[in-house]
């Protein structure tokens, strides 16, 4: 299905406008909302960054929770072995899923299809053995748990409503980078690479650096989302590096829409919700989830955003 | 002088010789043609020429060096570009983007990633302009997959002419258009040579469009040279008479 074209017609509005109204969420909300939204935020962020390699570079990657779950776990190690500010944690474990991306995507890069998504799979079970066997460093199975929420440089993030406001703040400033990426020249490029590799490569374009790029915007904005995941969490253990995790925000983008910048956004709405919900009455909410989404592919392959903007179209054309 | 020359390249696949020690030599500013019948090695050499495939062996020069061996983005980046005898293009895309591309890579644009695509005056300025040349603008919002037949191959022409290149490869430029769209573009090609100066080497099966555009033409049958030379000769030739044209045109 062809993607259509989605530009805010007033981004720098939309995104005041829904700062707004997040910030003030937790006035009218019971925590347990906050902690939701919390959470649906951060998914977000990892959906919508590793979209940048599904949806619109076409590059299926398995190895997205590698970058996730190492920053997270580099974050946890900085905040109680160290007496490093939060802050600069922060920034060192991002930039190490940056350093991590880049020089696992210059590998990744020299295979296409089928054999690139295995090899990234390779690489992200290499990041979940060295957590689970180092277990002088990362507790292996048992992870680390007891992660505070310290002083992001003179704000106190402790609390549930001020840490969701520091991790609103993140997410809304790295959705608000991405979505200009992908308005860029370079995001044009990555859609053309996506639609057509070839011709890309014939109009001068170098594909595999342009992929690379792609793989380390992703890994680094996987990255942001595992910094944030690990104090909200309180607790980072090697499920997180799991290959069955790395299959979550594939299919949260698929069922929100891989082609929509903000399709991963709603398949994270209802990915959070569903979870929350299923597992108020059974411990199985994969198998139900697995069937929700066996149907939506089948009768809705645009994800949520494919069918919602299809409905706007026709309703437009309708009234004309 | 020679702008492109092609020494003793050959290509098999398997047991095929698709290309069989080929020469050929192409002046600055010239129209080109290859002309033979299905299977005699034009599209093979248009993939050798242009880096799509490597010459078993042999040489191809651009402009004094030589590129055989080359990947096609650097090959592209020395001033030759091709087009697809099937078209090639992006297909998710809006014709404007499509184009877009290949102007965002002649201007080395294509790198920014922090200012919105469509806030870059120049570049959207001379989408506009190539748009609007190609009588393509009325279409710049339409998904590329949506064009018909002859959009698609005047898409496919803009998309290499958006590159600037100093020699052109256009591989069965009318393919499948219907007379008035063949007309149209021959005029556009006829344009493009004498307002830009480009060199182009051509093949076509379409007699017509091959008559009023060369100035020599190459006759190739089985991967290699049968016979070259201006229109006329090649019309009065015997062998091309009897192994391609037949009574059509002579």
């Amino acid at each position: 299905m062809p993607p259509k074209p989605q530009n805010l017609k007033n981004p720098i509005i939309w995104f005041f406008a829904s700062l707004i109204v997040l910030w003030a969420a937790p006035l009218f909300l019971p925590t347990f909302y906050v902690y939701l939204i919390t959470e649906i935020l951060i998914v977000s962020l990892f959906a919508v960054s590793t979209n940048v390699l599904l949806g619109f570079t076409g590059l299926l990657s398995f190895g997205q929770v590698a970058f996730f779950g190492s920053s997270a776990y580099a974050v946890s190690l900085l905040i109680k072995g160290t007496s490093l500010p939060f802050a600069a944690s922060f920034f060192i474990s991002v930039g190490m899923s940056a350093l991590a991306a880049l020089i696992i995507g210059l590998f990744c890069m020299r295979l296409r299809g089928f054999y690139f998504a295995i090899l990234t799979l390779a690489f992200s079970q290499i990041f979940f053995v060295v957590v689970y066997k180092w277990t002088s460093l990362t507790g292996g199975d048992d992870g680390i748990v007891g992660i505070p929420k310290k002083p992001f440089l003179f704000f106190n993030i402790n609390g549930p409503d001020a840490y969701y406001h520091f991790v609103l703040l993140v997410v809304m400033v790295s959705l608000a980078l991405l979505y200009l990426i992908i308005r860029s020249p370079l995001g044009e490029v990555l859609q053309a690479i996506r639609d057509n590799s070839e011709r890309t490569e014939f109009l001068g374009l170098q594909v595999r650096n342009y992929r690379l790029a792609s793989f380390v915007i992703a890994g680094t904005f996987g990255g942001v989302a595992g910094a944030l995941f690990a104090p909200f969490q309180g607790i980072v253990t090697p499920e997180l590096l799991h290959w069955s995790h790395s299959a979550e925000p594939l299919m949260i983008s698929l069922l929100g829409g891989m082609y929509f910048f903000f399709g991963p956004i709603a398949g994270a709405v209802i990915f959070v919700f569903i979870k929350e919900w299923i597992t108020g009455f059974t411990e199985y909410w994969m198998f139900w989830y697995g069937l929700l989404l066996m149907l939506l592919i089948m009768y809705l392959p645009g994800g949520i955003m494919g069918f919602v903007s299809e409905h706007l179209k026709r309703g437009k054309d309708d009234s004309r | 002088m020679s702008l492109l020359e092609v020494r003793k390249v050959s290509k098999s696949f398997g047991k095929l010789q698709a290309v069989s020690e080929l020469d050929l030599s192409i002046d600055e500013g010239e129209v080109r043609c290859i002309i033979g019948a299905n299977g005699a090695g034009k599209t093979t050499l248009f993939n050798l020429i242009s880096g799509r495939t490597r010459p078993d062996s042999g040489q191809v020069v651009f402009a004094g060096e030589e590129i055989s061996g080359m990947r096609p983005p650097q090959i592209v980046r020395k001033g030759l570009s091709r087009s697809f005898q099937v078209s090639n293009y992006f297909p998710n895309l809006s014709v404007f983007q499509n184009v877009r591309i290949a102007v965002l890579s002649r201007m080395r644009k294509s790198r920014i990633f922090y200012w919105p695509v469509s806030r870059l005056g120049p570049v959207n300025q001379r989408v506009t302009e190539i748009l609007e040349n190609f009588n393509l603008l009325p279409l710049a919002e339409v998904i590329a997959d949506k064009l018909s037949h002859g959009d698609r191959r005047k898409l496919e022409i803009s998309l290499v002419v958006a590159q600037e290149p100093r020699m052109l490869l256009l591989d069965e430029p009318t393919a499948g258009m219907n007379s008035t769209e063949t007309e149209s573009t021959i005029h556009l090609i006829k344009n493009l040579v004498t307002k830009l100066g480009l060199t182009l080497l051509l093949t076509e099966h379409d007699m017509k469009v091959v008559f009023s555009l060369a100035d020599k033409i190459t006759f190739m049958h089985y991967g290699q040279v049968v016979c070259e030379g201006p229109p006329q000769e090649i019309k009065a030739n015997a062998d091309v008479k009897e192994i391609y044209l037949g009574g059509e045109v002579c």
